[in-house]
């Protein structure tokens, strides 16, 4: 019998986070071993009785690969050529909507080309007159209808404020490109505003560890705005500076630094 | 951010895994406010140290999950006392440990030790995995209980059929042969068809469950679920498994393929009642 495995190595083996030489030791190992088998049963029960923080990137085999790939493919040029630029329509129309905002709906930074704006709460909890929302409701639930999307419907929902939705469409984006810092980064803003409504630690909890996974696989303002913001700290903000010193977004970025402790 | 931040950051998760391994293991509730205590401490431990190892290989919620879950395996062995779980329970995991715990140590039948198990709705545990659980655990004999004479026509008249009894410990037998066959096929699969059939049969999870905790694809595990019965099958008819008995355990839907003792209208004799203590205690007069 081989060392029992570190925890760091069971809890990556169950995060799905190892190469396919680590992981095929690990089984190896769990399969023979039955404290390690029982430890990371356990750590599995926990992660499907807390879903939502862990994102499962299915394996195939190589034949499905090759066999899925030809049937794929004509697929693929259609998706290709016209789902992106669908999808970019539908985030544009959003956009556009949100640039008739005198406020945003949000603290944490949407990705695409959102303008920015000033935050007040959520869009809902503000006067209509001190707040004109119907182009973004009608944008938004345009986009609802047609987008097959579960990034641009995440941020749809996220627009409206129905965080629910919007934490479940980001989480499958995220299932479905658990690298990509633009998903990751507004499901850990769809986290962060459904965390402040609700009180709720544990989401805030689960936007601290999204940024934060955005973040250690890109360093981009994006990425360093929500992380500080989950954060909340001075120096997470100061990171944000390093990289945007000078846009609005930085001001803000000072005042929120300016209003926590040395 | 300092570990320190990091832990008051973080100390709610902590709680909420601490309470999940008290709850899965069935703590009292001071037993429980105990360890979530004892687990604080040692995340203070030499500055933080569980927390300054951590290597960002993985979420640091699951990371705080495995640790904790290690600090209460050793923490167990002080709660136990005296009473140590069969090298069988070890081998199954810690719900096969709270099982035999509940049923050996704390002296609760079966169907006492599965409903406290399973209650309330949402538990972490099933009657199928339960049943599954059990039919592996060594047999042991419950300690006699004394019954006065006062009560001894009321225990005789409670007492089943001696024949239905017969047959139920008959069948008990044959499922628990039939497991311990399917148990020595399990060992000699690589290691991988291995945790599949132990997931499935010792968790009595369904393939989507599997499929999750193993990131393969649900299609793969249903072929190779679909190869590795047949194997089971042919091997258990060489052992001379009845036929049917064999269809019943393999060819089952998702939905109900377990061990389960209900499959085939027994419950386990073993300490499952008042009824099989006292015809314990009788046999010893």
């Amino acid at each position: 019998m081989t060392h029992c495995l570190s925890d760091e190595i069971v809890a990556a083996f169950v995060d799905g986070r190892l190469d396919d030489e680590q992981r095929r030791r690990v089984i190896e190992h769990a399969a023979a071993c039955a404290d390690c088998y029982s430890l990371t049963s356990a750590v599995w029960d926990y992660n499907a009785e807390n879903p939502g923080a862990e994102v499962v990137r299915p394996r195939f085999g190589r034949r499905f690969a090759v066999a899925a790939a030809s049937l794929a493919t004509a697929a693929a040029v259609m998706v290709v050529f016209f789902g992106p630029v669908r999808d970019r329509r539908a985030m544009q129309s959003l956009v556009d909507a949100s640039a008739e905002l005198e406020r945003r709906p949000v603290d944490g930074r949407l990705s695409g080309s959102f303008a920015y704006r000033a935050v007040k709460g959520t869009y809902r909890s503000v006067e209509r007159d001190d707040l004109d929302t119907l182009p973004l409701e009608a944008a938004a639930a345009e986009t609802l209808e047609k987008t097959r999307n579960p990034h641009v419907a995440g941020v749809a929902h996220l627009l409206l404020g129905e965080y629910d939705e919007a934490v479940n469409k980001l989480t499958i984006a995220a299932n479905a490109k658990p690298r990509d810092v633009r998903i990751l980064s507004d499901l850990a803003t769809a986290y962060h505003a459904r965390g402040k409504r609700m009180g709720s630690d544990a989401d805030l909890a689960k936007a601290r560890e999204t940024a934060e996974r955005a973040w250690s696989i890109e360093q981009t303002p994006l990425t360093a705005w929500n992380r500080a913001l989950a954060l909340d700290t001075r120096e997470a903000w100061q990171q944000y500076l390093e990289l945007d010193p000078a846009s609005p977004w930085a001001d803000e970025a000072r005042e929120r630094m300016q209003r926590l402790l040395p | 951010m300092s570990p320190e931040q990091t832990y008051l950051e973080h100390l709610a998760t902590i709680e909420r895994i601490a309470a999940f391994v008290a709850r899965r293991n069935h703590l009292k509730p001071e037993e429980a406010a105990e360890f979530t205590q004892e687990v604080r401490v040692r995340m203070l431990d030499d500055d933080y140290a569980v927390i300054r190892k951590f290597e960002r290989r993985s979420s640091f919620s699951t990371y705080l999950t495995t640790v904790i879950l290690r600090l209460y395996h050793q923490y167990r062995v002080e709660q136990w006392g005296k009473w140590r779980p069969s090298a069988e329970a070890k081998r199954l995991g810690d719900k096969a440990i709270t099982l035999e715990r509940l049923l050996t140590r704390d002296r609760l039948t079966f169907d006492e030790a599965v409903k406290m198990l399973t209650t309330p709705a949402g538990s972490q545990y099933t009657v199928s995995e339960l049943d599954a659980i059990y039919l592996r655990l060594p047999p042991r004999s419950p300690r006699p209980m004394l019954v006065s004479d006062e009560h001894a026509p009321e225990v005789a008249a409670t007492d089943n059929d001696p024949g239905d009894r017969a047959e139920s410990r008959d069948r008990e037998r044959a499922a628990r042969e039939v497991t311990t066959a399917i148990d020595r096929l399990i060992e000699s699969l690589d290691a991988e068809d291995r945790l599949i059939l132990q997931l499935r049969f010792w968790q009595a999870l369904k393939v989507p469950d599997i499929a999750q905790r193993l990131h393969i694809e649900q299609k793969k595990i249903y072929k190779r679920l679909e190869r590795l019965f047949g194997v089971m099958r042919r091997e258990l008819e060489k052992a001379g498994v009845d036929k049917a008995e064999i269809g019943t355990l393999l060819c089952r839907g998702d939905q109900d393929l377990h061990f389960g003792a209900e499959i085939h209208g027994f419950r386990p004799s073993h300490p499952t009642g008042g009824a099989d203590v006292r015809d314990n205690e009788r046999d010893l007069r």
